[in-house]
């Protein structure tokens, strides 16, 4: 009976996680391969926001850095500017591109030199309350993404 | 095409102009040969010029690669973003090119944030993208006068991060001659292929 109660229990908590996630969907994230004494890496993806309300990313977390920040990059007076940023918009039925040069997760203070293929653990918090866990993979990124 | 002076025009002008500063190299780079000497010439607004600065394995003078060709990229190791992107770039670049073309051209990375990167981070950073590329640091003023040189507009700015502060970068790729003469600016977000064909351009002519 106590089994049948914990499978019970476990399958709802997996149909609730899914019901309230099921608005926003997270594709290709990936980690920025960076040299073995790289202090700092990024992580970029898609995400896809299929609610009929606007969603914000509000914050991150990953066990693989000392802080996860959220970032984006602009281009000002001939010079890239990196700066933090409260959150990223995803409008409803829209998605929002995280790539070099624009919007990313940054890992600031890497615990261990990324290696590629190795997948990272990273769980992002939307401002409808929901939250995803997920893992990317380190891969050798050479090109500003999607932006040509 | 990147001095403060475009700071006084609107903001789409300055994008047009950089749009047909970008379609204008691209063109160049197409066309190679003298042709794109003589338009990178006509774009760039630095003069370039020698300089010494210091590797771990001691000073570096710009002169000691007469005879090669010289790619020089700016920015700092603590750069989560342009500088990866167009390290990684340069050195699928390299390896693009033939053994004798590549073993004719030396990259080298130099800092802009010599408070927390030295000669020896520097040097492990630079080798992760191509073997033969050497880091570089100076002094701040000594880095200031290079940065100058070629045209290398940055600023440290203090950010609400974990970080600390970053150092806003102006995103090149600079191609040196044999002859230690600046003939080529490549724009930030070039494709290995178009930095590849931009280091070609620069080798002496028996390998064009």
């Amino acid at each position: 009976m106590k089994r049948i109660f914990l499978t019970m229990l476990l399958l709802f908590t997996c149909a609730g996680t899914a019901l309230a996630d099921s608005a926003i969907t997270i594709n290709d994230p990936q980690v920025r391969l960076v040299p073995p004494n790289a202090e700092n890496s990024a992580i970029f993806m898609v995400i896809r926001n299929q609610g009929a309300k606007d969603v914000k990313l509000v914050s991150a977390e990953s066990p693989s850095a000392k802080a996860v920040e959220l970032h984006t990059v602009t281009e000002e007076g001939g010079m890239k500017k990196m700066r933090p940023v409260l959150n990223i918009p995803i409008k409803a039925q829209g998605e929002t591109v995280l790539k070099p040069g624009d919007y990313h997760v940054m890992l600031i203070g890497l615990k261990q030199p990324l290696m590629e293929g190795n997948e990272i653990p990273f769980t992002l918090k939307f401002d409808d309350g929901s939250s995803q866990s997920l893992k990317a993979p380190v891969r050798k990124i050479h090109m500003p993404m999607a932006s040509h | 095409m990147q001095t403060n002076q475009y700071c006084r025009y609107p903001k789409h002008f300055v994008n047009f102009l950089f749009t047909v500063c970008i379609s204008v190299t691209l063109i160049g780079s197409a066309i190679a040969g003298d042709g794109t000497h003589g338009l990178a010439r006509k774009i760039g607004v630095a003069k370039g010029g020698d300089f010494k600065l210091d590797s771990i394995s001691g000073p570096v003078d710009l002169k000691q690669f007469r005879g090669k060709v010289t790619v020089l990229y700016f920015g700092y190791t603590i750069c989560p973003d342009a500088c990866p992107t167009t390290l990684f770039a340069l050195g699928e670049a390299m390896r693009g090119l033939k053994a004798d073309e590549a073993a004719k051209i030396q990259p080298l990375f130099i800092t802009l944030d010599p408070a927390r990167d030295d000669v020896k981070r520097m040097d492990e950073y630079s080798r992760f993208f191509y073997p033969t590329m050497l880091g570089l640091r100076g002094s701040e003023a000594k880095l200031a006068a290079v940065a100058k040189q070629y045209g290398v507009l940055y600023a440290k700015q203090k950010v609400d991060s974990a970080a600390n502060y970053v150092v806003d970068h102006s995103s090149f790729l600079y191609v040196i001659d044999a002859n230690g003469k600046l003939v080529h600016s490549v724009p930030y977000g070039s494709s290995p292929l178009e930095i590849e064909a931009a280091l070609r351009a620069a080798l002496p002519h028996s390998h064009k």
